[in-house]
């Protein structure tokens, strides 16, 4: 039977788990309060927004019809995080799950210009880019800062150099 | 006029012969931008990407087997949107290998995914970047 966040009756992003429906309402009604403030910035909610819906799809098993795991909630909230830490400046990125249930964000510029980031769990950071000719990858953690190397990256995609 | 799928598949493989991974999620492709997405390559657990091997089909053909082989085999109801697009000469090129098990018929695996993710999101970049996204338009609609 469908759940109040996704086809998922046990999913909630908020990883809350024991209390009632009002509650879990509330807390969706504060963090969306959170999420939409100004200090948020408007590219961000649009980001945000986008990824609930996303969850409403991708929130039971074999949400692709290939087998995928659904998402996962620590990736969703170190997600929210990773949104958090990104520039304003930034273009909004697009958001994907991968068969793992770990979210990712992309920038994609052109042909082969594009690069991604996914959302670990754990706090690690898996990331893969193409810049025309070149390509590359690699992981890093995602602790108090943001990873100078994935800003750079996404600048990197961006820009025709 | 309908093709017997029974009859086709060949455990020679052509570079050039389409294959057809189909899309049943919206965050596998950009319809904005008219391109697949690389989660669309990411391979699940087991490291088998899933595709079928769809010459000599005709359009409607190819719609019906991804409804007959993926869609009506979840457990879930789910929406075929489309389809990625890709040639056996692209996978050749990212190094990973095509594997004809015809089961179902013109079933195939794309193999050889290293463990490392960040490797493995690399190749499904690039494999993206080669396939051709071929949208699901049902005439009820």
């Amino acid at each position: 039977m469908p759940g109040k966040y996704g086809k998922n009756p046990h999913f909630n992003p908020y990883g809350n788990k024991g209390l009632s429906d009002d509650a879990y309402m509330s807390e969706r009604q504060i963090s969306g309060t959170l999420d939409n403030s100004i200090y948020f910035g408007l590219t961000k909610s649009i980001v945000l927004q986008t990824l609930y819906d996303i969850i409403e799809e991708c929130s039971v098993d074999n949400w692709d019809g290939y087998g995928a795991k659904a998402i996962d909630m620590t990736s969703f909230n170190e997600a929210r995080r990773f949104l958090c830490f990104l520039p304003e400046s930034l273009p909004t990125p697009e958001i994907a799950v991968e068969p793992d249930g770990e979210i990712a964000f992309e920038w994609f510029h052109s042909k082969r210009r594009v690069f991604s980031v996914s959302i670990g769990g754990t706090g690690e950071l898996a990331y893969a880019g193409l810049f025309g000719i070149n390509k590359m990858h690699g992981t890093e953690f995602f602790g108090e800062k943001f990873p100078k190397i994935i800003l750079n990256n996404i600048h990197r995609v961006l820009n025709d150099d | 006029m309908m093709t017997n799928t029974e009859e086709f598949p060949s455990k020679s493989i052509v570079d050039d012969e389409p294959l057809g991974r189909f899309l049943l999620s919206r965050s596998h492709f950009s319809s904005l931008n008219n391109r697949v997405k690389y989660t669309a390559f990411m391979p699940p657990a087991d490291l088998q990407l899933s595709v079928f091997r769809t010459q000599n089909l005709s359009e409607e053909e190819i719609w019906m087997l991804g409804e007959k082989e993926v869609v009506n085999k979840a457990p879930t109801p789910k929406t075929l949107h489309g389809r990625a697009e890709l040639i056996p000469l692209t996978v050749k090129k990212v190094g990973l290998k095509l594997y004809p098990d015809n089961t179902p018929p013109r079933h195939a695996n794309i193999i050889g995914w290293p463990q490392d993710k960040s490797e493995t999101k690399q190749i499904a970049l690039e494999l993206a970047e080669d396939a051709t996204l071929k949208l699901w338009i049902k005439d009820s609609e």
